[in-house]
């Protein structure tokens, strides 16, 4: 035993082993990605900023039934509706407070209509805190910009619900 | 088989005229004086004692009902109300009555309002039968003239009134509470039970509410005795009764026959036979729309009286037979009964308001082979929310056929909407409808 | 007593109770749609559906008399299966968008669906689409929805007496609407929304506002008659969204006005937010202290006989004693009014000015006579009262003076003090049945009071009564109808100014204009011409007062700070706090203290709670809240009085313009102007 020790502290031989590793890892993919430049694998049920989306023909698809608001357990969405000019139900207001927000996604749950979701974007920082106080407007032109991921992973995400 | 001698309703073909002196001669109006004298105990218990059920549907001992009727007079007037709202499909015996033997009925109007205490009879008839309306019109003013009603009628020093009321064509005011809201001139919705019509009836005043038949037949059994009228038919189903024999028989007809004759011997003898022969029956309704079906099997031995179609799950109603031969589809002729029953249901409470509408269209769907298996369950499951739940007894009505159906022919439903493309294609999960929600998100 | 078993558990109950009565009190659920104690029993819904031992079939438990003896299940595997049942057939072919509905979070089919509801629906057929109805500018329809369970008919027909509610159509396709697709015609037409179990029947005013869940709810009591009905307000934030009535037997039962219920919108709007004073002819915007400044100014160089002080309609009590207190302690002057029209008011005697009766006592009566008053406009849950006590009772309703339709029948036995005389002379037919009747009602509406035959009309009644035994401390049937939710808070408190040969001195000296200051406290009502009068005006809206002001001093309303009023019949509610006012508009009691502070002297209050305890303290009437404090009847206490001749016309009441809340409400005015198109196209009456 004690001769076997003697040797390998002389040899150094877990030292070679570990540079054979090493060596080895070179040669090999690369495990880490080049971020900015780079991205990773997004499941489609991330949970990233938030959005609003429309119908294709362009129709608000919130309704103002006020579930997100009520089910937000940050009280981070805040929605004033009123009747449109037809008379159906559409918000006049939809606020989310990005930093109360703790993404929870059971805002994205309670929607009967697919309308408040959370998308895969996650790169949304801002300089000010101003900015990360959502409006309607801001959360319509992310639902527009991400549209066509929002609807593939809803329809991905389809059969488990 | 009946002998001519026991015959009630002796002109029921107009061998005679219709006209009251017609009628005295075959045996109206004789004697009613003396019966009246006998007294109002006497009629009611005489009633009792023959057994007869009321002929409208439902079977419910004549002279219990009477009875009901408080014993004293108080402030409020009794009312005797008689239903010629004959709407159910396939039945067809008042009609008759009406047109070829008034004067029964007018005659049976009065011992009946003389052993209740009324003194106004209101005739409540369905508003499509205008000549019927108007030869009973005839008939009542005929009455009159002869003084056998009006101020003391007939001699008995009893003062009766008969008006004559047109329904305006709505199934549910033959139900004896929607009449009466009806009479009253309100929407015919039935009432809430209890109270009674016999202690709260039209305006509030004790009612009684009676079919037709059953009043016609009233004269003729006190006349000729409880007894003769109990030796006629077995026990608690006595006496003769009108059957109406429709559909693929090759002569239709009404018929007055014993109680408990075979159906077959019905049939054959007096219908003359099933169209294409005995074996081509599919099956038979035996009591008029409301009840369930029959198969060929059952009607090979049954007889026709109240308990014994009962203990095969139907029942005699308003002895209406509606013969179905092997033409016929059988699903098709219950979605059309269906249909029947969901134009007809009033709305006023929930089971048959939206069950009526709901059976319809699953059994259009099942006639067209579009259904799933798993709605046969369901349709069945429907008819039995439906049934025990609503307040009158339409309900069990348009339950009832749909759960005949279901009973004796579950195989032949089966057999045809199991190849259903549609339902092949998207499995069990939509049968026949396309889902708004569905098809969004499919395309989301 | 009757004994019963609901679920193995033994009742005794009272005779005549129904099934579901029963079970209530045996503490047993049982769900409903279409049964409402306060209506007839339909018994269409099935919902209630109970086992009662030797019946095969379940029994609707609403309808079925309890009888002795009974055994009643109400949770077997039997019953539920059938309510199960019930349930899938009223979802059937209800469409389900509680997202984009009103009711959703308060809907009757919501909650008991979470009960009886399957998670799936096996209803593939097409749902029922039923076209929406005009029912006016407060009820939004979504027929849709309906369940059938015709509550609102029964309401309609029974409780508001307008039968202009029903149901067309048969079986599936039966529908409920205004047959003539107009604006149902009753102060009582918005019941029907919160009788409606799902989201058929909504409120159009309050569509898509809020949800039940963002609401603050304050319980209070409302002003816009002096019926002082029981309410709760929903607030979001400061705007009140919405009034609903809160139940209270004795006063408004389930029930409350349009008024009531709508002119909440008012609240928002016109509102007087930074005081004003009058510069060149035109208003400016100015602060507290410049606008007090001013008024001190004013009042140091008056004497003050020439002061005067006007209450209005809605103020609440703690503003009054704190105004009485003011001029009688600060400025030492006694022209204090709360009339601001020429009504006879005899304040000797608390049962002079009150409605003696009671509004529950109304459904004992046998005999009723109105005299120069309309009811229904003055006192809309009065008058529903009175049509309940004609439907139960079939009482005889007789009047003076033509008020029009009162929603069940009544016979005008002339329109002038003649008539009048006849009765009290017992010339008349009727003189017959007042010395029969045992509780007779005689109700005086302030039309009857007006100028100078108000003395003969009140006096010679109230000698009447007496002198027939029918003002006695158990049955008193003399009653003032007032139409202002302060007037009997002010004449109580003393806000009035009499002597024996003029009733209404400040009123008259108005008229010459002999006043140089008017200190108005909400009085918006005030009918006069303005000469060189400064007129201070204190209140919420820029209403008529406002128009006339020189200095405008901005107050809150009766939503937005706790009050007391007492009502017609004498009876001292709390209204609470449910939102704060506007901009820099301060409490009356807090406004009048600093004004007193600018003044050089101090009334020694100093917070409300002070105040309010003064106010409950100085009267043993003011301290018992909710009840009321029957005054020792004096029969002995009367007074002289001479025939006048003269017609007597009942003053039009402009229901939905009748304060200036009212006015300043967008639904009161679409709603006047609707009920006057009906009047000039004379599809009425």
């Amino acid at each position: 035993m004690k001769l076997n020790r003697i040797i390998k502290t002389i040899f150094l031989l877990e030292f070679v082993k570990a540079l054979a590793i090493a060596i080895k890892e070179i040669f090999k993919s690369k495990k880490t990605i080049n971020y900015p430049f780079e991205k990773g694998r997004i499941s489609p049920r991330f949970r990233g900023e938030h959005a609003l989306r429309r119908y294709p023909n362009g129709e608000e698809r919130c309704i103002a039934c006020k579930l997100c608001e009520a089910v937000c357990p940050a009280q981070a969405i805040t929605i004033e509706s009123k009747p449109t000019a037809d008379g159906s139900r559409k918000t006049i207001r939809y606020d989310i407070d990005m930093l109360k927000c703790i993404y929870c996604g059971l805002c994205e749950e309670s929607c009967p209509v697919d309308a408040i979701v959370q998308g895969p974007n996650f790169e949304f920082g801002t300089e000010t805190r101003e900015e990360l106080y959502y409006n309607k407007e801001k959360l319509l032109e992310n639902g527009d910009k991400w549209e066509q991921t929002l609807a593939e992973n809803i329809k991905a995400d389809l059969p488990y619900r | 088989m009946l002998k001519d001698s026991d015959r009630i309703f002796k002109n029921l073909y107009n061998d005679y005229s219709w006209e009251i002196e017609s009628a005295i001669k075959i045996g109206d109006w004789k004697n009613t004086k003396e019966i009246c004298s006998k007294g109002k105990e006497w009629i009611i218990n005489e009633i009792k004692t023959s057994e007869l059920r009321g002929r409208g549907g439902a079977g419910f001992p004549t002279g219990l009902k009477l009875s009901f009727i408080p014993k004293e007079q108080g402030t409020r007037p009794h009312y005797l109300v008689i239903n010629a709202d004959e709407s159910e499909p396939g039945t067809c015996k008042d009609r008759d009555i009406l047109r070829f033997e008034p004067q029964k009925l007018v005659e049976g109007s009065l011992i009946t309002s003389y052993a209740i205490g009324a003194h106004t009879c209101y005739i409540y008839i369905r508003g499509e039968f205008f000549r019927e309306g108007e030869r009973l019109q005839q008939a009542i003013d005929e009455a009159y003239e002869k003084n056998f009603i009006g101020k003391n009628a007939c001699g008995t020093g009893w003062d009766l009134n008969i008006y004559l009321h047109y329904g305006a064509g709505a199934y549910i005011c033959g139900e004896e509470t929607a009449l009466l809201e009806s009479l009253e001139g309100k929407k015919g919705l039935p009432r809430l039970k209890p109270p009674f019509p016999a202690l709260v009836g039209l305006y509030g005043c004790p009612t009684i509410v009676n079919n037709v038949e059953t009043i016609a037949v009233i004269p003729t059994i006190l006349r000729r005795g409880a007894k003769w009228f109990t030796s006629l038919g077995r026990p608690k189903n006595t006496g003769t009764k009108i059957f109406c024999i429709s559909g693929n028989v090759n002569y239709p007809c009404n018929v007055e026959e014993e109680m408990g004759i075979p159906l077959k011997q019905l049939i054959e003898k007096h219908a003359g036979g099933v169209s294409g022969g005995w074996d081509n029956l599919q099956a038979v309704i035996p009591g008029g729309s409301s009840m369930p079906l029959l198969p060929k099997n059952i009607c090979d031995t049954i007889r026709m009286d109240f308990d014994y179609l009962l203990d095969q799950k139907s029942g005699l109603g308003t002895a209406a037979i509606v013969v179905m031969n092997k033409d016929q589809d059988i699903i098709k002729c219950m979605a059309r009964i269906a249909k029947f029953y969901k134009h007809e249901s009033c709305g006023q409470c929930t089971p048959c308001r939206e069950g009526a509408g709901w059976m319809w269209r699953m059994l259009e769907r099942m006639a067209k082979g579009e259904a799933t298996l798993k709605e046969v369950d369901l349709l069945f499951d429907v008819t039995k929310q439906i049934e025990g739940h609503t307040i009158c007894a339409f309900g069990e009505g348009s339950a009832w056929p749909v759960q005949g159906l279901l009973r004796h022919f579950r195989k032949e439903i089966e057999r045809r909407n199991s190849s259903d493309p549609l339902t092949k294609r998207i499995g069990d999960k939509i049968p026949y409808l396309i889902d708004q929600h569905l098809l969004e998100n499919e395309n989301a | 007593m009757p004994k019963i078993t609901v679920n193995e558990k033994k009742i005794e109950f009272e005779e005549g109770l129904t099934v579901l009565q029963v079970c209530e009190l045996a503490g047993a659920e049982i769900p409903r749609f279409c049964y409402h104690e306060k209506l007839s029993i339909a018994g269409n819904c099935r919902m209630c559906l109970v086992e009662i031992e030797k019946s095969p079939k379940p029994i609707a438990s609403c309808a079925m008399p309890a009888t002795d003896g009974m055994v009643v299940k109400t949770n077997t595997p039997f019953v539920e299966k059938a309510r199960k049942g019930m349930m899938e057939f009223l979802l059937a072919n209800h469409p389900l968008d509680c997202p984009v509905c009103d009711q959703g979070g308060e809907c009757d089919l919501q909650d008991q669906s979470l009960y009886y509801g399957f998670d799936h629906s096996r209803f593939t057929e097409n749902k029922r689409q039923v076209k929406e109805k005009y029912m006016g500018p407060l009820i939004k329809t979504e027929m849709t929805r309906c369940i059938h369970c015709t509550r609102c008919i029964r309401f309609a027909t029974e409780v508001a007496g307008i039968p202009e509610l029903g149901a067309i159509g048969r079986g599936e396709d039966m529908e409920i609407t205004t047959y003539l697709e107009k604006s149902m015609d009753s102060e009582l037409s918005a019941n029907v929304i919160d009788l409606c179990p799902v989201g058929a029947l909504t409120s159009k005013p309050y569509a898509f506002e809020a949800r039940p869940w963002d609401l603050k709810k304050t319980e209070s009591i409302d002003v816009m008659d002096a019926v002082g009905s029981n309410i709760r307000i929903d607030t979001y934030g400061w705007e009140v969204k919405r009034v609903l009535p809160k139940i209270n037997e004795d006063i408004n039962d389930e029930w409350i006005s349009d008024k009531t219920r709508y002119a909440c919108d008012g609240l928002l709007k016109q509102r007087l937010d930074t005081p004003y004073i009058r510069e060149n002819g035109k208003l400016i915007q100015t602060s507290w202290t410049k606008a007090l400044k001013k008024i001190v100014k004013k009042l140091n160089n008056t004497k003050p006989e020439e002061i005067a002080g006007i209450v209005g309609d809605l103020v609440d009590m703690e503003s009054m004693f704190i105004f009485k207190e003011f001029f009688n302690k600060i400025l030492t002057s006694s022209n204090l009014e709360c009339r601001t029209k020429k009504t006879y008011l005899n304040p000797k005697n608390r049962m002079n000015y009150i409605f003696n009766s009671s509004i529950n006592g109304i459904e004992q009566c046998d005999l009723m006579l109105l005299v120069g008053t309309n009811p229904r406009s003055e006192a809309t849950i009065l008058n529903a009262r009175i049509r309940k006590t004609y439907v139960e009772n079939d009482i005889e309703i007789f009047s003076i003076g033509n008020p029009g339709d009162l929603t069940y029948p009544y016979k005008i036995i002339g329109s002038n003090t003649q008539v009048l005389k006849e009765i009290i002379d017992e010339k008349h037919e009727i003189s017959d049945k007042f010395k029969q009747s045992k509780k007779p009602i005689v109700i005086i509406g302030e039309s009857a009071l007006k100028n100078d035959y108000g003395e003969y009309v009140f006096e010679s009644i109230k000698n009447y009564l007496i002198k027939n035994n029918h003002i006695t401390n158990e049955w008193n049937a003399l009653n003032i109808l007032t139409q202002n939710a302060s007037r009997v808070g002010a004449v109580d408190l003393g806000l009035y100014k009499l002597n024996k040969k003029d009733n209404f001195p400040i009123l008259n000296k108005l008229d010459t204009n002999e006043f140089k200051i008017l200190y108005l406290l909400g009085a918006d009502e005030l009918r006069f011409n303005k000469k060189n009068e400064f007129i201070i005006y204190q209140g919420s809206h820029g209403d008529l007062g406002a128009q006339i002001a020189d200095v405008i001093l901005p107050s809150p309303t009766y939503t937005e700070k706790d009050g007391h009023f007492i009502n017609l019949e004498g009876r001292i509610q709390k209204a609470f706090k449910a939102s704060y006012p506007p901009g820099d508009a301060k409490e009356d009691w807090d406004i009048i203290n600093q004004l007193s502070k600018a003044l050089g002297k101090t009334l020694n209050i100093n917070s409300r709670k002070e105040l309010e305890e003064r106010l409950i303290n100085s009267s043993s009437i003011h301290s018992k809240i909710g009840e009321i404090v029957k005054s020792k009847v004096d029969t002995n206490e009367t007074q002289e009085f001479s025939f006048v001749n003269s017609k007597i016309e009942i003053d039009f009441v402009d229901y939905y313009f009748s304060n200036h809340i009212a006015r300043s409400s967008m639904t009161m005015n679409e709603c006047r102007s609707i009920k006057n198109k009906l009047l000039s196209t004379g599809t009425k009456g």
